[in-house]
């Protein structure tokens, strides 16, 4: 037992005491058990930034998931060119980890107010700005989020389409079934588990994604984690301490919740795809 | 059969369609970038007639010789460096034990290579300070403090990549074998398992450095200047020199990941770079 | 009633030809099996029976009807592929099931036929287990019956049984054979395996390079093949180094006799099947044991003849006596046989 000792420890020590600091604190109130931060967590402002996030979370989730499994279905039936195919993998193990500030970066050169895309548009008469478009608000996170949600889906998707046998296919046609018939009854239902899964993942992802949300606002979105950074960083009178905690806490359990299911899917999927 | 031709021809243009879209939401913010970096013409004045005017590579230069940005760069690696490391000297050995002698605990070091997904860094460091702040001031001064940190968050990609290559070794067969045959623990850990997980160590390593090389949330609320905390920083004094440094950085991982992809196509190796 | 015919029929891929002009009738009720090695086209017939693939010349027909521009999924007939069909989301009756309701049969009239279908495959204790539960045996089983849910003309068996185990491969097989017995379907039985073929099979249709070499009941097949590659397909046979005499005279360990195709050459390979080589034991005989190998009825031996490795078969009651290193002489038991190529 004595080689698993370092890592015990080591997770010990720079995860699970820091966490269960996090927890403790939050409920844990001048001396005694109290719900009022974690409460005062979920109103207000804060209350604002989680449904802010978790509406990011959601839509990106969707768009981006739906893009990604459709994206995955389309490269298993291309045959040619054969380069495509092994190009996409690559791409999109590169894409999904591309968060961050480069890609912040490359979409204000594209689509901030100094964007060249931004610019062509107004040329063609397509004012963006003017509807309202900003890559420091909700829509402009959207589509930012989007760069790194699509080759995610791809990548957890990708297995599970592959996992579809033609046999299946051909089985179900040639018992009459239709191929609509064949996705209704067989091929989502194979595939939903995994489909679920990806989704939720795709939310968790942008659910703790800051830095790319940091670049595009500054700093100062009101996204969860850019509050929980504003509380971090002092920037509110002291003794607000309790408050940053309860948001860590809240967070955690929104992401506990999802990653619980996401356990729960995979195991049915592994169960199916083993046979 | 002329009608199903023209179905799946009709398909197939929906096939390319979406896949050139997506191609130009991919390639575009690049194309962009790099635009903005090279072109010193801004937005405002550009247009048809000075298109192909004013491209140079000097933001690039300057990028690259900007003593900042080799002093974070440096760190920045060094940090890459030692989480792998790190990683390696406290996972493999509980890696290979559980896949060998205790599989009934591999649901739990499973669960725990999954704990970073739970605790994103912002709210994991909102913990460290509350702990480590009062009872260990001088750990968090140092930069080289990100390394454990560094290690957590890299540990769904790394203990993936290890375990699927310890599995397919059949590390346990291998050490039935080597046993029977007298080799020591050590031994057989030296001579057979490092030897046989050298891709899975190299997928680890590769997919730990991207990771590292484009962390923002640790190095940035903990107030250290690493290359991305860098790259706001100088973006804010010197735009284009920022861009033509961030497309480096995006190019320079994209081109690692995509080695290593193709590396592990010609090896038939599946690559999961999911984490989960 | 229920005939298949292929007439003419020729199927082509970008380099090579799959099918060439290729004509066979399978009798209603009768089970054929198409054999021949990898890439003989054997499947590719199958898969154009069923509509899964069109054909670039030709007609296939059910009852002198062309079927070749009905789709798959209206032709009705039932199909077990090699492994992994079975719907995975579904129990062993769901899959049943969903065949039944596909051919929109009524609920009441479901349930009563799944249960039939079940005592059939003997599956009852099994009904709801996923297919991941089963082992590969069940699961053809559940295939099986899943493909006679509807009782369909035409039973299309694409190697149901290469991914099974060798005795559960027997008894599956012994299974196929009883129902299809019982319920006079016409059957394709597609198959790389030449004992599975013989045993199942009413007729074997052998195939070479998309064309059809010979179709005949298995003992014919076995004892009176019309060219050496079926000779050499079908069981086990010896290649024998032998020498021409004259214009179809040929010897082979000073034995004569004469060859059945021409083949213009001094030397050849005689194919002589192991229970055509009679052995007697001669103190002076020009050869020597190298193997006994006891193998029930039969009892094998094995020699060197001119360089060749040859094994002859006896009944084991008269080669009781014979132990490694004996000298032996060998006959033949044949007037003739096909010689090939050296």
């Amino acid at each position: 037992m004595l080689v698993g000792a370092p890592f015990v420890i080591f997770i010990g020590v720079f995860l699970v005491w820091p966490t269960l600091t996090v927890l403790w604190n939050s409920v844990w109130i001048d001396g005694q058990l109290s719900a009022s931060q974690l409460l005062r967590a979920m109103s207000g402002t804060y209350r604002r930034s989680f449904v802010l996030s978790t509406q990011l979370g959601i839509l990106t989730s969707l768009i981006g998931g739906t893009v990604g499994i459709i994206l995955a279905i389309v490269a298993t039936n291309i045959k040619r060119p054969k380069w495509l195919r092994s190009f996409l993998d690559a791409w999109s193990a590169v894409a999904s980890q591309l968060g961050g500030i480069p890609l912040a970066f490359a979409f204000i050169a594209l689509l901030g107010t100094q964007g060249i895309l931004t610019a062509i548009l107004k040329f063609a008469g397509i004012d963006i700005i003017s509807y309202g478009f900003s890559l420091a608000a909700f829509s402009g996170w959207v589509v930012v989020y989007l760069y790194f949600q699509i080759p995610l889906m791809f990548l957890v998707v990708s297995p599970a389409v592959e996992g579809l046998k033609p046999e299946w296919r051909e089985a179900a046609t040639i018992l009459g079934s239709s191929a609509g018939r064949f996705w209704r009854s067989v091929g989502i239902p194979v595939l939903l588990p995994s489909i679920v899964a990806g989704y939720l993942l795709l939310f968790v992802n942008s659910f703790a994604a800051y830095a790319t949300a940091y670049a595009l606002s500054s700093g100062a979105g009101q996204l969860v984690p850019l509050q929980i950074r504003f509380i971090l960083q002092g920037n509110v009178i002291t003794g607000e301490d309790n408050l940053g905690f309860s948001l860590v806490t809240w967070t955690i359990v929104i992401l506990l919740v999802s990653l619980i299911l996401i356990n729960r899917l995979q195991k049915r999927v592994s169960k199916w795809t083993s046979s | 059969m002329d009608q199903l031709m023209k179905i799946i021809s009709l398909g197939n243009v929906f096939k390319y369609l979406f896949l050139i879209l997506l191609a130009a939401f991919f390639f575009l913010p690049l194309i962009a970038m790099a635009r903005f970096a090279f072109q010193t013409i801004p937005v405002v004045s550009l247009g048809l007639d000075n298109f192909l005017q004013g491209w140079t590579l000097g933001a690039l230069w300057a990028a690259l010789t900007d003593p900042g940005a080799i002093a974070t760069t440096r760190l920045s690696l060094t940090l890459a460096f030692l989480t792998i490391l790190v990683t390696f000297v406290i996972l493999l050995p509980i890696a290979t034990y559980v896949e060998i002698f205790a599989q009934k605990y591999k649901p739990a070091l499973t669960a725990i290579t999954l704990l970073p997904w739970l605790v994103p860094p912002v709210a994991l460091v909102v913990g460290v300070a509350a702990t480590f702040r009062p009872t260990v001031p001088w750990f968090l001064s140092n930069p080289l403090s990100l390394v454990p940190f560094y290690v957590l968050w890299t540990l769904p990609f790394s203990y993936r990549a290890l375990d699927a290559g310890l599995r397919m070794m059949g590390a346990r067969t291998q050490y039935e074998a080597a046993t029977s045959m007298g080799a020591s623990w050590m031994k057989f850990f030296l001579r057979v398992i490092i030897p046989n997980l050298k891709t899975a160590m190299l997928v680890a390593a590769v997919l730990s450095f991207a990771l590292v090389m484009g962390e923002f949330a640790f190095a940035s609320l903990l107030l250290k200047q690493t290359l991305p905390t860098y790259l706001v920083v100088i973006q804010g004094s010197q735009p284009r020199v920022g861009f033509a440094l961030a497309l480096l950085v995006m190019l320079i991982s994209a081109l690692f990941l995509g080695l290593l992809v193709n590396y592990l196509r010609r090896r038939g190796v599946k690559l999961n770079a999911t984490g989960i | 009633m229920a005939e298949i015919k292929f007439v003419g029929v020729t199927k082509r891929y970008d380099e090579t030809t799959a099918l060439d002009s290729f004509d066979l009738t399978i009798g209603s009720g009768e089970l054929v099996s198409l054999l021949g090695p990898s890439g003989c086209g054997k499947t590719t017939a199958l898969r154009a029976v069923a509509g899964f693939i069109g054909v670039n010349e030709g007609d296939i027909l059910l009852d002198g009807k062309s079927i070749k521009d009905i789709p798959p999924a209206k032709r009705g007939f039932g199909m077990v592929f090699q492994a992994y069909s079975l719907f995975p989301n579904m129990t062993a009756e769901e899959n049943i099931n969903f065949a039944l309701e596909l051919k929109k049969v009524k609920s009441e009239a479901r349930k009563k036929r799944v249960e039939e279908l079940l005592d059939v495959i003997n599956l009852q204790q099994h009904r709801s287990k996923f297919p991941h539960q089963l082992s590969g045996g069940q699961q053809q089983r559940v295939a099986l019956a899943r493909a006679l849910a509807t009782e369909p003309p035409v039973l299309l068996l694409d190697e149901p049984l290469s991914a099974l185990d060798a005795n559960v491969r027997d008894q599956l097989r012994d299974e196929i054979r009883d129902v299809q017995k019982k319920l006079g379907i016409t059957t394709i039985f597609v198959t790389h395996d030449q004992n599975e073929a013989m045993y199942i099979s009413d007729r074997v249709a052998v195939m070479r390079n998309g064309s059809l070499q010979q179709i005949d009941i298995p003992t014919i097949l076995y004892q009176n093949p019309t060219n050496p590659f079926v000779a050499e397909f079908v069981g086990l046979i010896n290649k024998i180094p032998a020498k021409r005499i004259s214009k179809n005279q040929w010897s082979v360990a000073g034995r004569e006799f004469i060859a059945r195709n021409d083949l213009v050459a001094d030397e050849g390979l005689a194919l002589i099947r192991p229970e055509a080589i009679a052995v007697t034991p001669d103190p002076q005989g020009e050869y020597s044991i190298e193997a006994v190998s006891f193998l029930g009825v039969v009892t094998r031996l094995q020699m060197q003849v001119a360089g060749a490795k040859v094994i002859a078969d006896l009944i084991s009651d008269q080669a009781t006596g014979f132990r490694i290193g004996d000298r032996v002489k060998l006959a033949l038991s044949t007037q003739d046989a096909f010689v090939e190529k050296r």
